[in-house]
Formats: structure tokens, sequence, C-alpha cells
């Protein structure tokens, strides 16, 4: 199977741009000392390692690298929504190592190549499909929990009193996860052995790949509210800069005023 | 800081005080528990909720707040559900 040059191309351009992003990410967890971005750093130092690995790394590599790239996507997801809360990453991280473990076996047992090679002997080709829903359901079990965790705090805040461009960001990244879980689902149809197929699959992914990155970049990365005040010539706000006397005359007037409404 | 605004905004509609003052009585709890040089956008979700649970409470309950217990837990509920703001914003 002789795959277009271009193509190629693509792979390693969307290699870079992860990378890249990998790196940018680990630079604004230093900088605000956030340590639930470790999580979306590695996803995408180890995402862009299973896109492309190198060269000399044998095939179970792949396995090992989409497998950690989810768990730490996981451990990102958990710490930057569900800090004190319960959430489903116990169970997503027991389920997540069950079906890797028996894509490993199967991998181990049949050496299947989604996308590479169609197994040649019909007796394989159930255990094939069993290969590829594995494979599919990883990626969709952590994509579907952090579109539902990114949609579930769009949900609680988008009536408050909180910047546009927070929500569009939002909206975004919700969107970008929807997309590449539809993505995901499609690659079910790796179990046809049609080679136009296998095109539209990598494009797709690639396509979703991109996205998915860049809005990531967007919305964890660049630091809006300081171009924002940058453009409009604002100062930082600070804390040593309010009146105690002032607030808290304030408040005590505003709250007499509403016990006298509430009187009258 | 959005999660400043968010809590500010939930303060000013239970209580009923103005955006303005919520936000203000909230900075000043923020100083009771870390000082004045403590830079907003160095707040994690744990300080704030130590914000609310501590300083902010005692500042409710000196201004005679009646209902500041559900207040409380009110706004705690909002920083777990909003948490991701603190990486976001």
């Amino acid at each position: 199977m002789i795959f277009p040059s271009y193509l190629i191309v693509l792979l390693y351009f969307s290699f870079y741009t992860l990378l890249l992003v990998g790196i940018v990410i680990l630079f604004r967890m230093i900088q605000k000392k956030m340590v639930n971005l470790l999580g979306l750093f590695l996803f995408f130092i180890l995402f862009a390692l299973q896109t492309n690995p190198p060269a000399f790394l044998p095939d179970y590599f792949i396995i090992i690298f989409a497998y950690f790239a989810l768990f730490c996507l996981a451990f990102f997801i958990k710490f930057t929504f569900y800090q004190r809360r319960k959430s489903l990453f116990p169970l997503i991280i027991v389920l997540l190592t069950i079906l890797r473990g028996l894509e490993l076996i199967l991998k181990l047992i049949f050496n299947f190549q989604p996308g590479f090679s169609y197994p040649s002997n019909p007796g394989e080709i159930p255990y094939f499909f069993v290969y590829i829903l594995v494979i599919v359901s990883q990626s969709l079990l952590v994509m579907v929990w952090y579109s539902y965790s990114v949609f579930k705090s769009y949900n609680n805040f988008r009536k408050l009193k909180i910047g546009v461009w927070l929500k569009i960001r939002y909206l975004m990244l919700g969107i970008s996860t929807i997309i590449f879980s539809i993505d995901t689902s499609l690659s079910i149809l790796l179990v046809i052995d049609n080679f136009l197929i296998i095109l539209f699959l990598a494009y797709a992914s690639i396509f979703d790949i991109l996205l998915f990155t860049v809005v990531n970049f967007i919305a964890w990365v660049i630091p809006f509210k300081s171009l924002i005040q940058y453009v409009k010539g604002e100062t930082k706000e600070k804390l040593d800069d309010i009146s105690e006397a002032k607030i808290i005359g304030k408040v005590k007037s505003e709250l007499s005023e509403d016990k006298q409404g509430g009187n009258s | 800081m959005e999660i400043l605004n968010l809590l500010a905004s939930i303060i000013s509609k239970e209580i009923s005080i103005s955006f303005p003052a919520a936000r203000g009585l909230l900075k000043l709890s923020i100083i009771d528990e870390f000082g004045p040089f403590k830079a907003l956008k160095e707040i994690k979700f744990s300080d704030m909720t130590l914000v609310v649970n501590e300083s902010l409470k005692k500042r409710l309950i000196d201004l005679n707040v009646k209902n500041y217990a559900q207040l409380i837990s009110i706004l705690i509920v909002e920083l777990k559900n909003n948490q991701s703001l603190f990486t976001l914003g």
C-alpha cells in the first residue's frame, strides 16, 4: 500500500505541530505553576510520538505511547475539572488499562496493522473487528469525557457575568473534542478493506489532530485577558489598590438599603 | 481574574449588593488570607476555597449577613463546578 507523498508531508506537519504545542504548554505550566498542565503537555508529546514514532522503535511502542497519551489526557481532565469532586477518572483508567491490555494481546497473537495491511486469513477477520473496536473505544472513552466536562462547565457559567471570549473558548474546545470523537468513531471503517476509505480516514485524522491541537493551544495557552488589557492600555488588576473603608462602607450601605427596601 | 467575577456575580445575586461591592469584598478577603502583594493570577483553586471558607465567611458574619452559611456552601459548589477557569482564565 503506497500513500501519496503529500500525506506523508501532512503527517510530519502534524507531528511538529503537536510537538511545538506540547513544548509551549510546558512553558505555560512553569509560568503559571499549574501541575495539571503536565498532563496536557505529556499528552501532546506522546501523541506526537504516536503519530510519527522513531523508526528504530518496534510497533509495540506505539501502543504504549497511545496508552500513556490517553492516560495523561485523563489526568489533565481530572485535575482541571474535578479536583475534590467525584469523577469518572478511576473507572476510565481501569477501562483504558483493560482495553489496552486486550489490544496488546491481540497484537501479539495476530500482529494486526490496521490501515497498512488487511488479514489474509478469513479466520482472523472477526478478531480484526474486535481489535479495531478496542482501539476506537479507548480514544472515545477519554474524548467523550473531555467533551462532557467542557460542555458541563460551559453550561454552569454561560448565564453568569464572565468574559464572552472565555465562553467562546469553551465552546471551541467542546466542538473540537466532538469532532475528534466523531472522527475516532469513523475509524471503525478500517474493518473494510478499501484503500480509498483508508486514505479518507488518514486525511480526516490529520485534519482533526490539527484542529484539536490548535484549539487546545488557543484555549489553554494564549493569555487572552492580558492581551485584551494590553490592547486597551489597561493596567493589570492588583490587590493593593483598594480601600477597605470604602468597600465595607459601600457593602454596609447596600445591605441596609436592601433591608429597608424589604421592610417597606 | 474571571473566577472572581463569577463568584462576585453569585454574591451580588444572593445578598442583593452591587457587583463592584461583591467583587471588592472578595478582594478584601483575599488580602486577609494572603496579604496585598499576591498576584491575582497566582491564586489557585485550593487558595480560593480557603479564602471563601475562612476570611470571606468571617467578613460576612461581621457584616451581619444572616444567610452566610448558605451563601458559603453555594460559593464552594460553584468553585468546584467551575474550577477549570483557574487554568483557562
